[in-house]
Parts: structure tokens; sequence; C-alpha cells
């Protein structure tokens, strides 16, 4: 009478009352939450490390943008060296970089030091995100602890609509829970539509239920036996039925305040972002692309795209993608990287700046300053608002 | 005697510390910067021993250590009627424990307030209230006990299973 989630824990820890100590498969942190990790491990007395499991991937600051985050890069390759660990600079995002190269496998635990690590539930894995101390322990002990959760059930069914994507999917349902609405909670997707949606077409998906503030997501796959027991105990059930859904936009300042494209249309941006670990995989890419091609975006409006990782660069650079970026005014941002989502660099937004981006979050400066406004959407709605220069339904360009 | 500094719903990371000031984790960088533009007055007013009242989703927002390293700092102590998920660990991790209130805590602003651990409760002295205290888990306590997870785990080498 398990959940997914359960079965989990239940094949990876140890379960005692409600505490179970889980065994993890992967341990990844970032440069601006290794050093401190890296703090943290120096203080055990006994220093002995899961080396093999570790990935630290720098992402976050590449490359450097100020002195400090140069000095900590050095830092960690330092600590990479002295204990041989695995780690991987302008790549790609942590995220999408950790599935394409198989990190993730169905029923892995990933410890992460990041709170979008619970995206790996898009390939059946559990991502657990925490800060630096915990990522240390990881380290030295391979383990971590969980209360278990109580979990939601959403299933999303029907067929998507012309102009509709995964992440319209993302912010209906983070609109429907609100920003607490998973506070303390898994969440597991499972329904016709989402069977048959690739790996990365979900992350949009998964990666967003950290903004419901989940503890991790999961998606249901029966070829890796991971489906809850029949008389399995959930919380709530969420059901989304795709066939009626429409363009949607997260406004300022939260992802979950979501209208459709229609009733804000006409609302004059001056950037546009396509990209990040919610949407710069290859098959965004080629819904720019394809919307792109032969077409000019608006002369005021900044468009920066950037692939997620490399390999996914490479392939949109064969594909003639990123040609058709160049030929329609847009920035291709190389390398890889949190830059312009974490308004870090490439792109930070001014006082009165508005920006549609394909990214995670729109809190109060998230990109930039404060006084700047950041709508979230689809890459295709993204690309519509680039070619008019102001928020517009992208099913008249498709 | 402990003043209440009362917050409300979804105060986040950010709002604890911003996330410009977290270029150390110092304990002494980040004390003049909490809460500095959510509560300005707080760093200057703020004495060891306070009692911080929080909403629901308590330390929501990023995986950053800072907000509970600084709030550790301050010496307060905090309740809140729950928190985020990543906070919570990252709370317990460094030694400052996350106390739940088992209902909504009806406590004013600055009221004289004292917490008696023994009978899980926390007493509004200016009001003459009482109200129930749920305390956690006998594994978290014993981490906060050792003053978070590092000492924790150099004192017992592992997890106890």
């Amino acid at each position: 009478m398990s959940t997914v989630i359960e079965k989990i824990l239940q094949k990876k820890g140890t379960i005692q009352d409600n505490l179970a100590i889980i065994n993890v498969d992967k341990i990844m942190s970032h440069d601006t939450t290794t050093p401190l990790a890296i703090d943290a491990f120096n203080t055990f007395t006994n220093k002995t490390i899961q080396k093999d499991k570790i990935i630290i991937v720098f992402d976050h600051i590449v490359p450097p943008s100020f002195p400090e985050a140069s000095y900590n890069q050095r830092q960690m390759k330092d600590f990479c060296k002295k204990y041989g660990l695995t780690f991987f600079e302008g790549e790609g995002i942590c995220h999408t970089l950790m599935i394409e190269r198989g990190y993730v496998q169905p029923g892995d635990v990933i410890a992460g030091g990041d709170s979008h690590t619970l995206v790996y539930g898009v390939a059946s894995a559990i991502g657990l995100g925490m800060g630096s101390t915990d990522i240390a322990a990881c380290w030295k002990t391979g383990k971590t602890w969980l209360e278990i959760p109580e979990t939601i059930h959403i299933i999303m069914k029907g067929q998507l609509p012309p102009g509709v994507y995964p992440k319209d999917l993302a912010l209906r349902y983070v609109q429907e829970l609100s920003l607490s609405g998973a506070r303390g909670k898994v969440i597991e997707f499972s329904g016709s539509l989402l069977e048959s949606m690739r790996i990365y077409e979900r992350m949009p998906i998964g990666l967003m239920a950290t903004e419901c503030s989940a503890v991790t997501e999961v998606f249901w796959n029966q070829t890796a036996g991971l489906i809850p027991d029949t008389n399995a105990v959930y919380l709530d059930e969420i059901e989304i039925n795709a066939n009626n859904l429409e363009p949607l936009v997260a406004l300022p300042h939260s992802p979950d305040n979501v209208k459709t494209v229609s009733e804000i249309e006409g609302i004059e941006v001056n950037q546009v972002f396509i990209g990040s670990c919610t949407n710069g995989t290859l098959h965004d890419l080629e819904i720019a692309a394809t919307m792109l091609n032969n077409r000019k975006i608006n002369k005021y409006t900044r468009t920066l795209i950037s692939p997620a990782t490399v390999q996914i660069y490479q392939e949109a650079l064969a594909r003639g993608y990123i040609d058709i970026f160049l030929q329609s005014g847009a920035m291709v941002c190389m390398p890889p990287g949190c830059g312009p989502c974490i308004g870090r660099h490439l792109g930070v937004l001014g006082a009165g700046d508005k920006c549609v981006s394909t990214s995670n979050r729109n809190y109060q400066g998230r990109m930039g300053s404060p006084q700047s406004e950041v709508y979230l959407a689809s890459p295709a709605t993204a690309v519509a608002t680039a070619l008019d220069g102001k928020i517009a339904d992208p099913r008249r360009y498709i | 005697m402990p003043r209440a500094w009362i917050f409300g719903n979804d105060v986040s990371t950010d709002n604890i510390i911003p996330g410009r000031f977290n270029i150390s984790s110092n304990p002494s960088d980040l004390l003049p910067h909490v809460f500095q533009y959510f509560r300005p007055e707080f760093a200057t007013e703020v004495t060891e021993g306070d009692i911080i009242i929080g909403g629901s989703n308590f330390g929501c927002g990023s995986s950053r250590e800072h907000a509970a390293i600084v709030l550790k700092a301050c010496g307060i102590t905090l309740i809140a009627e729950s928190y985020g998920w990543i906070f919570k660990r990252n709370c317990i991790n460094t030694g400052l424990l996350p106390i739940e209130s088992a209902n909504k805590l009806v406590i004013n602003d600055g009221n004289q307030v004292e917490i008696d651990m023994a009978k899980a409760v926390i007493n509004d002295i200016t009001e003459h209230k009482t109200y129930k205290l749920s305390l956690p888990p006998h594994f978290i306590f014993e981490i906060y006990r050792e003053g978070g997870l590092i000492n924790y785990l150099n004192t017992n080498g592992n997890y106890p299973f």
C-alpha cells in the first residue's frame, strides 16, 4: 500500500517510525552552494569522502563575473583535485547536464545543493534539494535523512492544443496549488498525457513543483515498476485536462499569479529570455527555431536564447537552429549557465524593465532590479512576444 | 524578559537576509543585514533570548544557509506555524531548533513571552495566555543538542541506522 516515493525510500533506505535514512546515488552541488559545503566538510574530524557519488557543476557564475566568484571557483577546483572528484565547468546547467550525462536513473535518489534538484522526478528519480551542510554530510556518509512526507497526486490527461506546451501545464498546476500548496509534501505525476512525453519535455512540469514548496516530485514509470500499490494513500488528487488549456503567463511577482495570454496580450516588454533548466532543451529550441525561421524579432526587444548544455548547443548548431536565431536578430548566450535566470550576468534587468522569460521564478528582483518585472511563459509565447515586442499569443505564429 | 517578534506567512530566506549579502557566511558579516529591507529595526533592536514567531511557510525560498546562520547568530528562539522544507533542515543543521506551534499563535508584536520547553508551551506574559508547541522528533532534537549536523556526525560517526 505504498506510493511511488514510499517505494523508492523503502528500497533505498531504512525507515523507523516516520524517519528514513536513505542511501543517495549521486550528490550534486554547484558553484554557489559548494564553497559552504567545503567549509562544512573541512570541520569533520574524519574526512572520509564518497568520491564516486559526487558531481560538482560550475553553472551559476560561468565564466566568473566578479573576483570573489573566480576565487571561489579556484578553491573548488583545488578541492576536486585533492579528492579526485568529477566536475564540469561551462558544459551545462547542472540539472539538464545531470540528466543528459545519464547520472539520473529511475528509482535513484539524488541529493542536490540547489532548490530545483527535485526536477530529477521527470526521470522517475527522487531529487532532494538541500543546503550546503546537508551536502557535506552526504559527501561524508553517502546518506541523508528524510521524514516521510504526504503525497499529492496530479493527473494530466488529454492532448495539448496547438500553441500550448508543457510550460503551460506547469503554470496551470502552480496556479491551482499556489506557492505553499505542496509545502512539506511530495507531488506524484501521472496520466496518459505525461506518459507520452519525453523526459526533456517534462522538465518545466517537474521543476516548478519547487514553486509550490514541494519537498520533491516524481513521475510514475510503468516500465521501471514505479507505480503505486492500488490502495496507496494520497492526500489529494488533482486532474488537469489539457484539451481546453490556453497559453498561460505568470505575472509579476509570483509564479502562481497566472493568467491566459489572451487576458494580458499587448503589454510591452524590452527583453525576452529563452533558456534555463526549465526551458533550455533541444525540444524548446526546436519550438523557437520553427517560429523564428524567416522572421525578424522586434528591434526594440533584446532577445536572449541560451541552450542549457553544450551538447544541446552543438545539436542546435547542426540542425541550423543557431543560424535561424542569429538571422532573426536574437543573441545566443554561451557558455550555458544560470546567469540571466538569477539576474547575475548576461541580461540583468534594470528599473522599469519588463521581461518575458521561460525560466521558473519571477519573484521581485529575481532577474535584476527590484523595480523590474518578469513574466513567465512557454518558449512559444516568448518567441511570439519577441516578434511583436509585446506579450503575444503564440497561436498566431504557428 | 524575552520579547516576541511577530512575522506573517511566507517570510522568505531573501526577506531574512537579502541574497546580495550572502557572499560571506561569517555570522558577524551577516548580522548587520538581518531583515535589512523587510524589518529594518530588527538588527539593532533584537536582544539575545528574544523569540521570533512566524506564520506558515517561514523560510521559504532558496537553499542558501545564510538565513539560518544569521538567525542562529541573533541568539533568538524560533517558532512558526510551519517552515520551508530546506530552511527547516538548514536550521537543524546549523543548530537552530525550528519549533512548530500546534495552532495559530495570537500574540502581539512586542509582547513579553517565555517558553517552557519541559511543558512544550509558550506563555504570553503580557496577555496571560498559553499556547501549545510541538517539539521536533527525537532524532532532530539530538542533532540540535549537538549543535548541528557536523557536530552530530563528528560525535556519532554516522546516522543512527
